[in-house]
């Protein structure tokens, strides 16, 4: 015969029953996904390809270890050759080239960290130009001149594996400059063609 | 005639060594496998790049993270590096830059930290920027009136998008809570009912048995 306490301890066995139910369902233990059924049976291979992309720029080594030098004896200047601009021949001195081995087309971009500085004084970077060309001449780069700015700005797109561009630089100082040696840093990039600066 | 000779001899190895300064070539490269990566929020992810220099020289190579990516940057396998001369793509250096990725999503929770669900409607959180790899000169010079100094980079983009995992209500807890307090009440009342000797439990069964009897006469 069954008792009171026989049938509590029933109930408390089928709630227990259900709570369990509950909890393993709540963890998806049997999601539709891990599911085989019959005499089915899976077998997952992982495909993976792995593709790089590289790029290298080169410029010369004076350029890189002397910068672009301005050597101005009197003033007012306008526009002033930087030294390397013809350097007694017709063509200039500032390249950059990407190297062969690069497997994308490359953008260059441009700036500079601020104005020209020697102490407390300043030399605007309004003052301050360039211009480039895909080819070296008397007349290429021209005198086509951009200001240089703080932000990068692209000078030339799509330039393949072994190509160079040249640059040209120039410097107005105004008569009220006071004398001394100004400074500040020409950063150059590259950007994968596509890639904005 | 000997003077001479000597004279040109000279003049050809001073002209070589002008050359050669003249046109030795500094280059910055870089190699990269992705421009694109899911990522988990709470974890770290690292993505590796490569540094090479096909120049004829030794560079210095420094690696620096533009744009929302400083915000999670949580180190680079090196800060500044000498990349040998005629390193080629394919024998890059490696440089591992890893990232810590925060916990972005709030979720709905009932209790602190517990019982939460995830309905990823906020916008998705993605981190994007670019890797540079700038040829640091290992030596300057500016010139007397006025000059710049020049640095190379190259770069590569990069994002991060941080995946919101969906997720209802987590009511593991209170499963729990319950399987433990109906075991423990289980296990009172089957100690309630086992902790008597079986003689006396007997007893009682058959006292109610005749109760019950009794009752069933009285209706009759």
């Amino acid at each position: 015969m069954q008792t009171k306490e026989d049938y509590i301890t029933y109930s408390l066995i089928a709630v227990l029953f259900i709570l369990v139910i509950g909890l393993v369902n709540n963890f998806n233990i049997f999601s539709s996904s891990s599911k085989i059924t019959g005499a089915a049976t899976t077998a997952n291979a992982e495909t993976s390809a792995t593709i790089a992309n590289y790029f290298a720029l080169s410029l010369p080594s004076n350029v890189s270890t002397d910068g672009v030098i301005f050597d101005i004896q009197t003033i007012p200047a306008t526009n002033s050759n930087a030294t390397a601009n013809y350097n007694g021949t017709s063509e200039t001195e500032f390249y950059l080239i990407v190297a062969t081995d690069s497997n994308v087309n490359v953008d260059f971009c441009i700036k500079a960290n601020g104005t020209l500085v020697s102490g407390a004084n300043e030399i605007a970077l309004g003052n301050y130009t360039y211009a480039n060309s895909t080819s070296n001449s008397i007349t290429a780069p021209s005198t086509d001149l951009t200001v240089i700015t703080t932000s990068f700005v692209n000078t030339d797109v799509n330039i393949a594996a072994g190509s160079v561009e040249y640059f040209r630089f120039w410097l107005s100082v105004p008569a009220s400059q006071s004398p001394g040696t100004y400074t500040n840093q020409v950063n150059f990039k590259g950007v994968q063609t596509g890639n904005s600066c | 005639m000997l003077k001479m000779k000597n004279i040109l001899k000279r003049g050809v190895i001073v002209l070589i060594v002008l050359f050669l300064s003249i046109n030795i070539v500094l280059a910055v490269g870089i190699k990269w496998f992705t421009e694109g990566e899911s990522v988990q929020e709470n974890s770290e992810k690292c993505i590796n790049y490569g540094a090479y220099n096909p120049s004829d020289k030794d560079i210095k190579v420094k690696v620096e993270i533009t744009g929302s990516l400083n915000e999670v940057i949580s180190g680079t396998s090196f800060e500044d590096k000498i990349i040998k001369a005629n390193t080629a793509s394919a024998n890059s250096e490696n440089i591992k830059v890893c990232f810590k990725i925060p916990k972005i999503y709030e979720e709905d929770c009932w209790i602190s930290n517990l019982i939460c669900k995830q309905e990823c409607s906020v916008p998705v959180k993605a981190y994007s920027g670019e890797l540079l790899m700038t040829e640091a000169p290992l030596s300057s010079k500016i010139g007397e009136t006025a000059g710049s100094g020049a640095t190379i980079a190259a770069s590569a983009p990069l994002a991060l998008t941080v995946n919101c995992k969906q997720h209802g209500r987590d009511l593991t807890i209170i499963y729990i809570l319950i399987i433990v307090l109906v075991v423990l009440f289980l296990i009172k009342h089957l100690y309630k009912k086992y902790s008597k000797p079986k003689i006396e439990r007997d007893t009682a069964k058959l006292e109610k048995l005749k109760q019950k009897i009794e009752r069933e006469k009285n209706k009759k």
